[in-house]
């Protein structure tokens, strides 16, 4: 699964040959030469499998008929890791009987193509591989993120959280994690009825975005309550991004209920170095503050600084 | 193959000597021919015949990619002609008519 913000399509697609025939990749180097692609290529099944977990390519081309490692076993391998799983895999091979292509299907390959292969067929089985790919990618991509506010959904802040905390704790970076709740969201709701209350959801989220950084990750966490994951950020700096969004958001005057202002309510809890709290006992300490920020009389930030491992690193500003 | 008989010493170009993405490869399979051939009449002549079904087998995935059609043909004979057990004589016809037309690619 891809989470990281780099954007795949801006590079060329990589398709990794794994044949035992010098003859072959050079052929296939010729034949796809105007379609677009990198192609990187190895000559044995073991190399291959090194090399896709490596690389992660857009697409596999395989050879079946190896010595050694053979096709079938490069595939077998290669979805049984959940790393290359989705790669998708065009078996590429002389072997003609049923039985091999039933077999290749079975072990999870999209295609198969048999050599000596037509260079129309072979460029268009390539291209709606690819094709495939970048549209199950979107659809992941999609799978994570909220339909009405367009951030980031519960799902992909589980999965986000964990990694950003193990980088903390990895490189010793600060990291800070905030949530966010809508102040008296239900009497919005009640007053103005749910198109407003769905307005003031989007219109906060929208608010979050906006005010956050680059590389700051806002979530939906459910309902009414947002998270706001901040890498390389001390519980201090966190504050500040925190304050900025909620006396915005308190400042915003509303078109369907100009007479009614609308606040938030903000947990916050980070670590200034490497981080020594597990992911659950974050989440209920900043949880806790969420909730000692409504009891203290909503619309403020309520923060704090959990321990860091080893010596407690130079922080700047 | 009776063909390599009719025209003993006919050249045999590749299907793809025009074609611009291929016509430098053409020319280095080519080039390279002489070398392969070594390598196929030396382990025939040693009875190494593993040795000669992985370069027929190689030759038959190649041949057809070069342009070389009835190189993968030949190629193929041999191959199978080892997999299957062919008796000598014919396994010999076979590799003759697959060194023969090795030697007329150009």
């Amino acid at each position: 699964m891809t989470t990281d913000t780099s954007n795949p399509t801006e590079q060329q697609p990589l398709i990794m040959v794994i044949d035992d025939s010098l003859d072959v990749h050079r052929l296939l180097r010729a034949r796809l030469r105007t379609e677009g692609l990198d192609i990187d290529g190895k000559m044995t099944g073991d190399e291959g499998i090194a090399a896709v977990q490596e690389a992660k390519p857009s697409l596999v081309l395989l050879d079946l008929d190896m010595p050694g490692t053979d096709g079938f076993e490069v595939l077998r391998m290669l979805k049984d890791d959940a790393a290359t799983l989705h790669i998708p895999v065009i078996v590429l091979s002389g072997l003609h009987s049923p039985h091999d292509k039933v077999t290749a299907f079975d072990l999870g390959a999209i295609d198969y193509i048999t050599k000596p292969f037509d260079v129309t067929e072979l460029k268009v089985r390539v291209r709606s591989a690819l094709r495939i790919h970048q549209l199950l990618d979107m659809l992941s991509q999609k799978a994570q993120i909220d339909g009405l506010t367009g951030l980031y959904n519960r799902a992909h802040f589980d999965q986000r959280w964990a990694q950003e905390i193990s980088g903390s704790a990895r490189h010793g970076r600060p990291l800070s994690l905030a949530m966010f709740d809508i102040d008296h969201f239900k009497s919005v709701n009640d007053t103005y009825g749910h198109p407003a209350g769905d307005d003031a959801l989007s219109e906060f989220a929208t608010l979050i975005q906006q005010a956050c950084r680059e590389n700051d990750i806002p979530c939906r966490f459910g309902g009414e309550e947002f998270a706001l994951i901040m890498p390389d950020t001390s519980p201090e700096d966190a504050k500040t991004v925190c304050e900025r969004i909620r006396t915005t958001l308190g400042e915003k005057s509303w078109a369907r209920h100009p007479e009614r202002k609308i606040t938030c309510s903000i947990g916050l809890a980070g670590c200034d170095g490497a981080a020594d709290t597990e992911s659950g006992p974050w989440i209920e300490a900043t949880d806790k503050n969420l909730y000692a920020a409504k009891n203290g009389g909503r619309n403020q930030t309520v923060s704090t600084v959990l321990p860091s491992k080893g010596p407690r690193m130079a922080e700047a500003g | 193959m009776p063909e390599s008989d009719a025209t003993p010493s006919q050249p045999i170009l590749s299907d793809y000597r025009h074609d611009t993405d291929l016509a430098e490869l053409v020319e280095l399979f080519v080039s390279e021919m002489p070398e392969r051939l070594e390598t196929l009449l030396a382990a025939f002549d040693q009875g190494d015949l593993e040795r000669v079904r992985v370069e027929s087998h190689r030759l038959r995935g190649a041949g057809s990619g070069y342009g070389f059609p009835i190189l993968t043909e030949a190629a193929a004979k041999v191959e199978d002609g080892i997999r299957d057990e062919f008796d000598a004589t014919n396994l010999q016809a076979a590799f003759d008519d697959l060194v023969s037309l090795c030697q007329r690619v150009k």
